[in-house]
């Protein structure tokens, strides 16, 4: 009984770990100093590039950029614990396993497990799987390390104003507003549950209690998300969003859009040259 | 001259059926400053969401400015931006009305909204900071801050609107008597800039200080009475039947007295006792 309720108590940390990261975009350091626009716009040439490479090496390449610009940018240590570096990569380990073995990938044995029946890691198994994790983490680590360097209002006003329609901003906007809520009625809806609970309930009674919640927690955080909803349109808000700073692009952000470009191009011409293995 | 707002027989039931106002009929003029009493659920906060256009009555109807306050003309972007300018709502849950990420970002969210330009909604952000006591808040998000202090948010990032007219839900729910207070002398002077100020609440302590009409709902859901404050709250009779104060029994010796008892409601002992 007890790990299921440190499940549920990791539930909330992750999420609130993942939500509440705005003190990272405030830092002064390099990403954060650069204009959102700039940033968004090279994150979708590196994400297009990631998905044109295929050798590990140059995969490999694109995720140790983001992690050395994750570093430069302040979120090394601390930052680096944030569940948006390590929970992709996870993800994609776990559902990439069975391409390892021989019964999906046949191939050359790298690790013969047993022989009869036969079952072996293999090496084109190591190869998919490891493109696959290396396609993944490459592309949540500069996904992190862009949006992490960047204050959501911004990253929100940013889309309007490079055109990306006013509805799906304004999804985007009230699906983190959602999530933002679940997470706090998360929070106190399990500080509820264990300052009522005077006995430990058995494995079976707290499944039951965690489907009860689930339930409650949706139809409160809709209930809640509804009234931000209207105190949005009663201040006046039409999807268009505003910020007090304005876009400013200064040579620096040219330059390092310049950068990206040059960075992607050559990885994408040296994997497609076979330059990088 | 032209009312503010002018309800006819109001009735609105929330699409499960549940019904939340019964034929609700009154005026308001400019620089009115109106309270609206009422127990928990009895419509108070439906009533001013209807009167801040976001929801519109199942039957009747509600003018604002003179024309009809209905959902085609609230969907029209103008005509809408025009109406947010003037008229400003802070919500009973302050939680709901924060939802950008510091309190700077909050307060300038509404000017910003309405067009101001940045230079003008930082001023404005500065001026509302000032106003509510709150520097040395200005980068935190809203989340860290106390039941209080997110009142505060709530209640700046809508004046920093400077709205005509200002809804005000339960606001003095979450305040702590130095809050209170300071909230009465703010809104004594909102009162005396001639803003028109409409603030639903259970708490009668107040009601004395900031109105100059009060309009008394039923947990029926029906408007009961309306009139100057002092008559309202003598009518301790009236108090007791819309569940706004209770009779309290207590003992002093072998006295036992049994006399009314709410928020902000004095009581004398001399000819009360009984035994």
């Amino acid at each position: 009984m007890r790990h299921i309720l440190r499940t549920q108590e990791a539930f909330v940390r992750f999420a609130q770990e993942a939500l509440f990261a705005e003190r990272w975009a405030r830092a002064p350091h390099f990403l954060q100093s650069l204009d959102v626009r700039i940033k968004l716009a090279g994150l979708a040439a590196v994400l297009v590039t990631i998905s044109l490479i295929h050798g590990l090496f140059g995969l490999g390449a694109m995720a140790a950029a983001a992690l050395g610009l994750a570093l430069v940018s302040g979120l090394g240590a601390r930052g680096l614990r944030h569940p948006l570096w390590w929970a992709g990569p996870g993800f994609a380990i776990l559902i990439s396993l069975p391409a390892i073995f021989n019964l999906f990938s046949p191939g050359k044995a790298a690790l013969i497990l047993l022989p009869h029946p036969f079952f072996a890691v293999t090496y084109p198994g190591l190869e998919i799987a490891g493109r696959l994790v290396l396609r993944v983490t490459a592309s949540v680590w500069w996904a992190g390390a862009v949006l992490l360097s960047s204050r959501w209002e911004r990253v929100l006003a940013a889309l309007r104003s490079m055109r990306i329609p006013a509805l799906f901003v304004f999804a985007l906007a009230m699906a983190y507003r959602y999530l933002f809520l679940f997470v706090r009625l998360s929070e106190k809806g399990l500080y509820a549950r264990r300052s009522r609970a005077l006995l430990p309930a058995s494995a079976a009674t707290e499944r039951g209690l965690i489907g009860v919640k689930v339930a409650s927690l949706f139809r409160r955080s809709f209930a809640l998300a509804t009234k931000v909803h209207e105190a949005m349109i009663s201040r006046g808000f039409t999807g268009e969003y505003r910020t007090l700073e304005g876009f400013r692009l200064r040579a620096r952000d040219v330059g390092w859009g310049v950068v990206i470009l040059l960075f992607c191009a050559g990885i994408w011409l040296l994997d497609r040259s076979g330059g990088l293995g | 001259m032209t009312p503010i707002f002018e309800l006819s027989e109001v009735s609105y039931s929330y699409p499960e059926g549940q019904g939340a106002l019964e034929g609700v009929s009154f005026s308001v003029s400019p620089g009115e400053s109106i309270v609206i009493l009422g127990a928990n659920a009895c419509g108070k906060s439906t009533l001013l969401h209807l009167m801040d256009g976001l929801i519109f009555p199942t039957s009747g109807s509600i003018r604002a400015f003179g024309e009809r306050l209905e959902a085609g003309r609230m969907e029209t972007p103008a005509l809408a931006g025009e109406f947010r300018r003037r008229v400003g709502l802070v919500f009973q849950e302050a939680e709901a009305q924060l939802f950008c990420p510091t309190v700077k970002d909050e307060i300038a969210f509404g000017p910003l909204q309405l067009g101001l330009s940045q230079a003008e909604a930082a001023k404005r952000v500065e001026e509302m900071i000032a106003l509510s006591d709150l520097s040395g808040l200005e980068d935190r998000p809203a989340y860290t801050l106390s039941g209080g202090e997110k009142k505060k948010v709530a209640l700046a990032s809508v004046l920093a609107l400077e709205p005509e007219v200002l809804l005000l839900d339960e606001p003095t729910g979450d305040l702590d008597p130095r809050s209170q207070t300071w909230l009465v002398e703010l809104l004594a002077g909102l009162r005396a800039a001639e803003k028109t100020l409409i603030t639903a609440t259970h708490d009668l302590s107040i009601v004395e200080e900031i109105a100059d009409r009060v309009l008394v709902m039923g947990e029926d859901h029906r408007l009961w009475a309306e009139g100057d404050p002092h008559t309202i709250l003598s009518n301790l009779d009236l108090l007791l039947e819309v569940n706004l104060i209770h009779e309290h029994t207590h003992a002093h010796g072998e006295i036992r007295h049994r006399h009314p008892h709410g928020h902000g409601l004095s009581h004398g002992h001399e000819d009360s006792g009984d035994r």
